[in-house]
């Protein structure tokens, strides 16, 4: 039987930083990088192509307000096509993190 | 005697399944068939004794299911494998009894001198063990008929897992049946009335004792919201089943709870007739 | 070679069996015995005496002292004869009583035969015996204490008050230890954190303890009066005289983790400090957790925060060689996991909870702020059931012993929940209380009577979920009745375990540990604290369960100990020492790999490799001797020439059959 994984009580009092995630879809070459880094895994590729024949990142549906401005995946994007910009407002972890 | 693969089981049926218990014996050996085991039934078994045998330490009383392990180590096989709870846990804790004490051991064996010594090489093995061995994954490609949506409280009774030395998993928290029947499609229900004994023997003499313990356990199987229960004691089979009719006369608002053995619902499952 | 041979009654311990006169006419006919006398008691002033006399008026250059176990009596004699100006070395203990008299009580006439072969046996070691001088090492005054809890911390600021430099090691970010974690100690109810504050403070400051936080011992060296220690500094990847505990860092760290200190029931980030007293005041990125690895570093919210510029993530973990004197073991308790106690539902429902877990959640500080909730819902519990001898007192389980604080920390719970919530229901179900400390019996009492808590004597045998709560299966055995009852919260009381790495340390210190992992002492009633390796000593739960009162008078103990060592310039050591005969030596190597402590090395000199032996590092155990396939290397004092001469003259030229 899986152990009981115990989730703090006390999460209301932490506050994460949160971020919105900006893709310049026509600089993308899809190399998924950013997709494989992002630590929350908030993003896939999209259905979508973009003019030279690429699918770029998107948010997965309902993560919108997941990211958490670490900005892996703007360090690590070798075209600049994607960046996080920090939303001010303050998010508290009770409800965007996971146990 | 010939020499036996690992692969050929010895099938230990005990005395019910073969009158009570038949529609156990059946199912399993379908199974058994249709997932490819080789299991045969060793020929010239005897009673294995149950609760007369595990009374108490003396060794005269293990001769019945001594006996047994004997005749199926002449006939060349390695491990026997066995349906009923009882059978499971008297031929094991015998051979348990024996295997590590040479000087009963060879008590036992001067005494039964007609019959070849017993050198301790033979296990024994539950059925459910044997399904295990055999791979979750490979039964879970098998099922041709997913019990989708059922929910299944899996009852264990006490001698399965009881005492520790011959349980086949945790007293406590056992998960056996539980993994078995996710694989087979349906879900298993949180049950924790599931290792409290039926009430056994005392059907015999004493059936308001029993009545009381199956209304208990089947009414904690419905309140977490269990469609049936399963089993593999024809014993308990015969205590949280048969004896409804004893329970709804005890509790009249009492409704009837569906109660099968598992090799029921796993014959089902993989579609066979 | 003038020997003297003394022969003791013991009374009728050995009188009563061996022929004493008979022993006495024989063992002066032997070769070179001048004097061959018995006493009543040699152990005695007198017997000591009489010892002394004879050898002045003899001139005798051996003795022999037949009698007791020379574990018992061997210093005495020692001292008798280095008192009449003789070296102790060419005495001999002949052992007629434990080995002779004692065991073989039914058969007297071959008990005598066998006391003349052990004086026999004797005066043949003594033949080949040569005085030897006691070596003196020097003493490094510095201690190192192992583990920070509230007993390295006593220890470590008791040799530290007398003068002498103490280096303090813990692996956790901060000290501390499970009596921070605490809400409030028994019977006083003080809150511990307002008592243990105020002492870590001062081990912070103070001049002469070295604080060593997040760091490890790795490699241990050496002897009593020098130790070589190496000490690894796992790296917190904070610069510790850059920050300032300002705590921007962690507002703007993305990771949440659980908080071990609150027990996975509050949470922290992966830069933290695990509890706002903590010592050092310094923060540590749990590189685990966080974002960033080893090789990649992409996440720099925390480095960009810090206004310090304490952050830096390319910190590498630091060797730390010390030399010391003494040790002072003191690396405490954990409770046994919840996983480990399934038939009272421990790890599968959330509203089964550990005492310690109970202590974070009654604390002010706590994931709670004091607050008692249930886990699973936040809801406050009503209805409260606490299990103690939780996994001790079980040896079933493999825990036969008892955890010795639970009865007494079970009684404060239910007072501090009652005056929480006083119109809420305390069950306990106990064996036996066990209150035996100053005041506990009447806190216990007071408990009972005054708090309306119900005492039950049987145990549980099952606690299982129904309907959002829990229902408890037991037995009240002094009415004979099967209980259920239906709780909210259900507290165990979890045996207690020697900490996480007592077998590593107990490999590194050649300390020996009981099944259980609690380090052995020398005496359990006599020598608590000295254990068997000279020069490390034990305190607080490491060695046994006990409070906290116990903990702090046992490691005062030890730091005297360790005092009383650091109070001679220079130590004496046994020269019962390996010595190499560099003739036969070969230089094969078998004895440098076959040594435990690591004594012998092989070195060259002029083209020939041979053993050298560190006489600080050996212990005389004897590996060497047996190992070697020349019979180069000799245990001063127990020379294989010494001791085959012994053999022979024990079996006085027999076959053996």
């Amino acid at each position: 039987m899986a152990v009981a994984q115990r989730k703090p009580l006390n999460l209301a009092e932490f506050k994460v930083p949160k971020g919105k995630v900006i893709v310049f879809t026509e600089l993308c070459k899809g190399c998924e990088l950013c997709t494989e880094y992002c630590p929350k895994e908030i993003l896939e590729l999209s259905e979508d192509y973009n003019e030279k024949g690429h699918h770029y990142p998107v948010i997965k549906p309902g993560m919108e307000g997941d990211c958490i401005y670490c900005l892996f995946c703007q360090e690590v994007c070798p075209d600049f096509a994607i960046f996080s910009e920090q939303v001010e407002e303050e998010v508290s972890a009770q409800n965007s993190v996971e146990f | 005697m010939g020499e036996r693969t690992e692969m050929e089981l010895a099938y230990f049926p005990g005395c019910t399944l073969k009158t009570t218990a038949k529609n156990l014996e059946i199912s399993a050996l379908a199974i058994a068939e249709s997932l490819g085991l080789n299991i045969k039934e060793f020929p010239e078994w005897n009673c294995c004794g149950t609760v007369y045998s595990l009374a108490s330490d003396d060794l005269i009383k293990q001769l019945a299911s001594i006996r047994n392990l004997t005749r199926a180590q002449s006939l060349g096989y390695k491990t026997i494998v066995t349906l009923c709870s009882m059978c499971y846990n008297t031929l094991a804790q015998s051979n348990l009894l024996v295997k590590d004490n040479g000087e009963k051991l060879k008590k036992i064996n001067e005494f039964m001198s007609e019959e070849e010594d017993y050198r301790g090489e033979v296990e024994i093995k539950h059925f459910l063990t044997v399904l295990k061995e055999f791979g979750l994954e490979n039964i879970k490609q098998a099922v041709k008929r997913p019990l989708s949506k059922l929910k299944v409280a899996c009852y264990y009774g006490c001698l399965l897992l009881r005492p520790q030395k011959v349980g086949i998993d945790d007293c406590e928290q056992p998960y056996i049946l539980e993994e078995l029947v996710s694989n087979l499609g349906a879900e298993p229900v949180n049950f924790p009335y599931q290792v409290e004994c039926c009430g056994s023997y005392h059907t015999a003499i004493k059936p308001e004792i029993v009545a009381m313990r199956a209304y208990r356990i089947l009414e904690n199987a419905r309140e977490n919201n269990a469609d049936l229960v399963i089993t593999s004691c024809p014993l308990c089979y015969f205590n949280l089943k048969d004896r409804q009719k004893d329970v709804k006369r005890l509790y009249t608002g009492f409704k009837k709870m569906p109660v099968f053995y598992f090799t029921e619902i796993m014959a089902d499952a993989l579609g066979i007739t | 070679m003038r020997v003297g041979i003394f022969i003791c009654h013991c009374g009728r311990n050995i009188a009563g069996v061996v022929d004493v006169n008979w022993l006495k006419q024989e063992a002066a006919k032997l070769e070179n015995v001048v004097l061959s006398e018995d006493y009543i008691y040699i152990c005695s002033e007198p017997g000591q005496k009489f010892i002394c006399e004879k050898i002045k008026e003899l001139n005798l250059s051996h003795v022999i002292v037949a009698a007791c176990t020379a574990s018992l009596h061997g210093e005495t004699f020692s001292r008798a004869v280095e008192n009449a100006g003789l070296n102790r070395y060419l005495l001999e203990i002949a052992n007629i009583r434990e080995q002779c008299s004692w065991v073989h009580q039914s058969t007297p006439e071959i008990a005598t035969k066998k006391a003349l072969r052990l004086i026999k046996a004797a005066l043949a070691k003594l033949t080949y015996a040569k005085p030897l001088i006691p070596i003196k090492a020097p003493v490094t005054r510095q201690a190192l204490v192992i583990g920070g809890g509230i007993a390295g911390i006593q220890a470590a600021l008791d040799i530290a008050n007398a003068g002498f430099d103490v280096y303090l090691v813990e692996k956790g970010p901060s000290i501390g230890g499970h009596m921070a974690q605490l809400s409030e100690t028994f019977p006083t109810l003080d809150c511990s954190s307002c008592i243990l504050t105020p002492k870590m403070v001062e081990v912070a400051h103070h001049k002469k303890i070295h604080l060593l936080t997040y760091a490890e011992v790795k490699n241990i060296e050496g002897t009593v009066g020098n130790f070589d220690v190496t000490i690894v500094k796992k790296p917190r990847y904070v610069w510790e005289d850059k920050c300032t505990g300002c705590n921007d860092c962690v507002d703007v760290c993305p990771v949440i983790v659980p908080n071990e200190f609150d027990q996975g029931l509050g949470a922290r980030k992966a830069v933290y400090i695990p509890f706002p007293q903590a010592v050092p005041l310094i923060y540590t990125i749990d590189l685990e957790h966080c974002l960033n690895t080893e090789k990649l570093i992409v996440c720099e919210n925390c480095f960009k925060a810090c206004g310090p510029r304490a952050i830096d993530f390319l910190m590498e973990e630091e060797e730390i060689k010390i030399k010391v004197g003494a040790i002072i073991v003191a690396t405490g308790y954990d409770v046994i996991p919840l996983e480990a106690l399934p038939e009272y539902g421990g790890g599968r429902y959330p509203d089964v909870i550990t005492s310690l877990d109970l202590e974070r959640l009654l604390s002010p500080s706590g994931p709670t702020g004091g607050v008692i909730k249930r886990p699973s819902d936040g809801k406050i519990p009503k209805s409260i059931v606490f299990i103690q001898c939780a996994g001790s007192r079980d040896p079933e389980h493999g825990r036969p012993y008892c955890s010795k604080i639970c009865c007494m920390y079970t009684a404060k719970h239910a007072l501090l929940y009652k005056h929480a919530v006083p119109d809420g229901k305390v069950y306990i179900f106990y064996i036996d209380i066990r209150a035996a400390g100053k005041k506990y019996e009447e806190f216990v009492q007071r408990i009972v009577e005054e708090e309306r808590v119900l005492y039950l004597r049987g145990k549980v045998s099952k606690v299982f979920g129904k309907n959002e709560k829990l229902a408890v299966w037991g037995v009240d055995t002094l009415t004979g009745r099967a209980l259920e009852i239906e709780a909210d919260l259900v507290v165990l009381a979890p045996a207690i375990m020697p900490a996480k790495g007592w077998k590593e340390l107990s490999q590194t210190l050649k300390l020996p540990a009981d099944e259980f992992g609690f380090f052995t002492e020398m005496h359990p009633k006599l020598r608590p604290v000295e254990s068997p390796a000279i020069g490390v000593y034990l305190t607080g739960a490491a060695q046994s369960p006990k409070d906290i009162s116990e903990t702090v008078t046992q490691a005062s103990a030890a730091a005297s100990k360790v005092l009383a060592l650091f109070s001679q310039k220079r130590i004496t050591l046994e020269p019962i020492k390996a010595e190499v005969d560099l003739e036969l030596c070969k230089g094969c190597g078998i004895c440098a790999k076959i040594c435990p402590f690591g004594a012998i090395s092989i070195i060259k000199k002029k083209k020939k490799k041979y053993a050298q032996v560190s006489k600080a590092a050996c212990q005389g155990c004897g590996s060497c001797m047996g190992a070697c396939k020349f019979n180069a290397i000799n245990i001063a004092h127990f020379t294989l020439q010494q001791l085959s001469e012994q053999v022979d003259a024990l079996l006085e030229g027999e076959k053996w059959q």
